[in-house]
């Protein structure tokens, strides 16, 4: 085998490999794609939006734009909801928008290989795992691979006009 | 009516001078739709005419759509901004001006007109706000129209303020038309008078149905 074809076949597996941000809800892991996630911040300053569902925080001003936030421990039915010096904001750029969602704590940063990723079992019924791209199994921790896209644009987010053709 | 009043005739919606109507044209849609357009970007239509002269047609737009005349009130913790334009007068109403009208219709009386209240802490949910209307501050406001006496807790003043679209990353909400910075960096959402006007009666007769299960009984039970 020649040392190119060799080359190629390591790209070809290296692009295989999937790398997440972790972060925690509560006890539980959670994990999205990287490429979305655009920066990571502290919760501060969050204006309320009257009539918005509970999981909807408010808008906040990130160097100029406003930008909804969303908190998922609200939205997954998490029953310690708090805001302190640890919790933080993950900005993340899905469907040409910019959405902060709210996170308990955000870990390290993974890189899965393709047979580390299970696929997602039917169920759930506050996150259907029409949200979930799999399952990611490391050594002894489980993290829940959220397709963020999906979920942030879904209608029961109420993130996106229904009526809007974006 | 003067002649400006009738000459803004043609701006009413359904209002048409057309003989004849085709399935599209002559039924009086198309210059509310003008008309609703051009107030929507903060502006007006102004029509001048005079018999075998001619007719003068001015249409003012602001200069910038992005820099907005505010007046920032609070609400209970909660600032918000009213359209500068929309604002004709602020006061404190008396308790023998304010005047219960079907039961949770409240109307208050402001020199011989009566204007409908809307309360913003009940319309948007305001927590800590001001209940009593007497101890409030009634601001006087214009849209599309019509005037109704908007309820606030504390004036700030007036401001510019640089329009941000909610709809970027968001979605449209209803009763805010956009949004703003403030000088402190917190976000305030900029209020649509006449879509907070259909939000509090919205919210009304929502909660009357809540209220009084029966009425919808008797809807579904006698289709009409």
């Amino acid at each position: 085998m020649s040392q190119a074809t060799n080359e190629a076949v390591l790209a070809a597996a290296e692009a295989e490999n999937r790398e997440f941000l972790v972060f925690s809800l509560g006890d539980e892991e959670y994990a999205i794609d990287i490429l979305k996630v655009q920066e990571i911040r502290g919760y501060e300053n969050v204006t309320r939006i009257a009539n918005a569902p509970d999981f909807i925080k408010g808008v906040t001003n990130l160097r100029g734009v406003i930008v909804p936030i969303v908190d998922l421990r609200i939205k997954f039915h998490l029953d310690n909801v708090e805001y302190g010096g640890q919790t933080v904001v993950i900005v993340v750029n899905v469907a040409d928008r910019i959405v902060g969602i709210v996170v308990d704590g955000v870990s390290d940063v993974m890189t899965l290989t393709p047979d580390q990723i299970k696929p997602a079992p039917e169920f759930g019924v506050t996150l259907s795992s029409d949200f979930l791209s799999g399952l990611g199994s490391l050594d002894d921790r489980m993290l829940v691979l959220v397709d963020i896209d999906k979920l942030l644009t879904s209608e029961e987010m109420a993130l996106v006009d229904s009526t809007s053709n974006r | 009516m003067s002649d400006e009043d009738v000459f803004q005739l043609i701006f009413a919606p359904g209002f048409s001078t057309a003989k004849e109507v085709t399935d599209v044209s002559g039924r009086g849609v198309g210059m509310d739709v003008v008309k609703r357009n051009i107030q929507g970007m903060g502006g007006r239509v102004e029509i001048q005419s005079k018999k075998g002269e001619g007719t003068n047609t001015r249409i003012v737009l602001p200069l910038t759509l992005a820099i907005l005349d505010g007046m920032s009130i609070k609400v209970g913790n909660e600032t918000f901004i009213l359209p500068l334009s929309t604002v004709l007068e602020s006061l404190q109403p008396a308790k023998g001006d304010m005047y219960a009208m079907a039961g949770d219709d409240v109307v208050l009386k402001v020199r011989d007109e009566y204007l409908p209240v809307i309360a913003i802490h009940e319309v948007l949910d305001v927590e800590n706000a001001i209940t009593d209307p007497t101890k409030s501050i009634a601001v006087i406001v214009q849209g599309e129209g019509r005037r109704y006496a908007m309820l606030v807790d504390e004036l700030i003043g007036q401001q510019q303020v640089v329009v941000k679209n909610l709809e970027d990353n968001y979605r449209k909400v209803p009763g805010v038309s956009a949004a703003t910075i403030l000088g402190d960096g917190s976000v305030a959402l900029i209020l649509d008078i006449t879509g907070l006007h259909r939000l509090s009666r919205a919210k009304k007769e929502a909660g009357k149905a809540a209220n009084q299960p029966y009425l919808s009984y008797y809807k579904e039970a006698e289709p009409s």
